[in-house]
């Protein structure tokens, strides 16, 4: 036998499935082979599943309804992209009338949103886990934190109906201001993570602000909250996030003031296309996509302080 | 000296146990055998601290008071009101007509044309999910944390699906379904997601795909608080992968594991699903989960007002069939408890 076929009869018996059995089960390497193999192939599914969308959302009708596994074929329609853009508006009934909401009045709910929301609920919850973590001599604060981990850890979800009636009775249904209010909770998810980082804070920066005659105030506005800017733009991010998908949330409480998630989420049940829905998809994505991009490390970073130990 | 140890506690403690912080002046009255004066708001927790607690708790205090306790009162005695059109309110019912909104709740579910295949449907997409997705979540956080090959890029691909949002991921999908897997597999017709047999499968398949990332973040990180030490012992003792997984790190990580699966229990009949992403108010009936039909009863052209007593307790009906199957799953996982520690 020479060299070459020494080589292919080595190969063959390598790789023959008892032999191949045998050597993984005795290296210990058939579970991380296995698991590895299925985390793979989830990605791959996944990255299929985008790509084949996004090439979609480049095609003709034709292309799509008579070529749909292949790449465009009659041209590469960038131009979806902008007549998706333009498609984007919703119909609302505002005073009686039938109206249509375009994409300036679409953006603009959606800012007002993504923004107003997280400022003022992550300042409501660095408040309160400023004051939980720092000021336990008070029993307010106790019973206080134990609230938020009876609210986070607890189901108790009261039925939708109530909540519009609520909102409805409060004046703050079909308001954006009325979101901001009621998303403001300082009890939410996002407490323990500010709570955490409070607590590691050395508390000598507020007692040498102290002895310099600073009010309890300004110390958490001029020193403490500072401190914590790391953690207040991942949250914030994540927020802006949660918010610029959203379409559930407006299309409930603020009827007449829709999003552009709600504007995408409804291209599917209009007369549009499906490569123009797709490319409706990946305009409302794209941002969302990009900010993840540029502080993915951030943001998955913020979520460790929540962690449990073991 | 107490200034000396007044430092000490103040740069390492918490400040209520450096609450008694005293000026200068004090310690040179004691050691003269004076009574110390007191000095008025010499603790920093004083009078204007409490004034200060107060007002960064008070907002929140409020808003909890309104949007958590009223919102689940409110829930409660809706499920005992009923609607009056003529009025537009929402009114109680007569001693004798009580409980009507739940003899509806529970006769609906039994009739022939009734709610239960909804509550056995919504515990498929989630047990689904639960039961065969959460598993292979805890695994591929496990791999992630032991920092395989690529697994920066695995993790941010597994963290793309909570970024891009459940609409869009739902949407996709929907499209991959009726247009791209029916161009393979030529049984599966033109609109699979319309047709009885093929809709229910897929959904499950979506519930199962797309719960696979499960909580990575949370998880990773839990994980990287096993100690190194037991890790290096493992190695050094020969353990595979397996064993480090089964026997090291998941009893470490059991709390966390207890803490999510009672989380996933919770919404076991209530969870929608992707339904409204997918179909709006019109999915067909053969894929329609409790969580949806309350839902579409609320919001939407099939919603009035008239039936928010029904939905409100159907939800108190709900919770209460779900706190025993809660507490169940919480005493299973505490029989199976490891209780490891380090």
């Amino acid at each position: 036998m020479n060299a070459v076929q020494k080589l292919g009869h080595d190969v063959r018996t390598f790789f023959k499935p008892k032999n191949l059995k045998r050597r993984l089960k005795a290296k210990g390497k058939i579970f991380p082979v296995v698991t590895y193999t299925l985390l793979v192939l989830w990605v791959v599914v996944f990255l299929g599943m985008l790509i084949w969308a996004f090439f979609t959302s480049l095609k003709t009708d034709y292309d799509f309804i008579y070529y749909p596994l292949d790449l465009p074929r009659q041209e590469w329609l960038w131009r979806n992209y902008m007549d998706a853009f333009s498609a984007l508006t919703v119909e609302v009934t505002r005073d009686g009338q039938l109206i249509e909401v375009g994409l300036g009045e679409l953006l603009l709910n959606s800012l007002l949103l993504c923004v107003g929301v997280p400022l003022f609920a992550l300042f409501d919850v660095a408040c309160c886990a400023y004051v939980t973590s720092r000021y336990k001599r008070f029993k307010i604060t106790r019973i206080i934190f134990a609230i938020v981990i009876f609210v986070n850890y607890v189901p108790v979800t009261a039925s939708l109906a109530s909540g519009l009636r609520i909102m409805k009775t409060l004046g703050l249904y079909d308001q954006i201001w009325g979101q901001w209010i009621a998303a403001s909770g300082g009890f939410g998810a996002f407490f323990l993570i500010y709570y955490a980082n409070f607590k590691s804070i050395p508390w000598s920066y507020a007692e040498a602000a102290f002895v310099d005659g600073a009010s309890h105030f300004t110390v958490f506005w001029r020193i403490m909250l500072p401190m914590t800017r790391g953690t207040f733009g991942a949250l914030f991010i994540t927020s802006f996030i949660t918010q610029w998908t959203d379409y559930m949330t407006p299309m409930i409480y603020l009827p007449t003031h829709p999003t552009i998630a709600q504007a995408a989420w409804g291209l599917q049940f209009s007369n549009t296309s499906v490569p123009y829905m797709l490319a409706g998809l990946f305009i409302l994505a794209l941002p969302v996509l990009i900010l993840f991009c540029c502080f993915h490390k951030k943001l998955m970073g913020s979520m460790t302080m929540g962690g449990l130990k073991g | 000296m107490k200034q000396s140890k007044f430092c000490h506690e103040a740069a390492n403690t918490a400040p209520d146990s450096a609450a008694q912080m005293s000026v200068p002046a004090e310690e040179g009255e004691r050691l003269q055998g004076k009574k110390p004066r007191k000095v008025k708001n010499a603790s920093i927790f004083n009078g204007k601290a409490r004034v200060f607690v107060i007002c960064m708790l008070a907002y929140a205090v409020v808003n909890f008071a309104i949007f958590y306790v009223w919102m689940n009162i409110d829930s409660i005695l809706l499920a005992f009101k009923t609607y009056n059109g003529m009025s537009g309110e929402q009114e109680f019912y007569g001693v004798a007509h009580l409980f009507d909104n739940f003899k509806e709740f529970f006769v609906n579910l039994f009739t022939s044309s009734g709610t239960l295949p909804y509550f056995f449907r919504g515990a498929l997409y989630h047990l689904s999910g639960f039961l065969i997705a959460y598993p292979v979540s805890l695994i591929f956080s496990y791999l992630i944390y032991k920092k395989l090959f690529l697994h920066n890029f695995f993790k941010v691909m597994l963290y793309v699906p909570s970024i891009v949002s459940a609409m869009v991921i739902s949407i996709m999908f929907k499209t991959l379904a009726e247009n791209f897997l029916p161009a393979i597999f030529k049984q599966l017709g033109n609109a699979p997601l319309s047709d009885e047999t093929y809709a229910t499968p897929l959904l499950v398949i979506y519930s199962v795909f797309f719960a696979m990332p499960g909580q990575l973040i949370i998880n990773t990180s839990t994980m990287s608080t096993v100690p190194q030490e037991l890790i290096e012992y493992g190695k050094l003792e020969g353990i595979t992968m397996r064993k480090e997984f089964m026997h090291v790190v998941l009893p470490l990580v059991y709390p966390l594991i207890t803490v999510q699966c009672l989380g996933l229990f919770v919404g076991l009949f209530t969870a929608a699903g992707p339904l409204y992403a997918i179909y709006a108010e019109m999915a067909p009936d053969y894929t329609v989960t409790y969580g949806y039909y309350i839902f579409t009863r609320v919001i939407g052209r099939n919603a009035s007002e008239a039936y928010y007593g029904f939905t409100a307790a159907s939800n108190l009906a709900i919770g209460l069939i779900s706190v025993p199957i809660v507490y169940f799953t919480k005493w299973l996982l505490e029989r199976f408890d490891p209780e490891a520690e380090y």
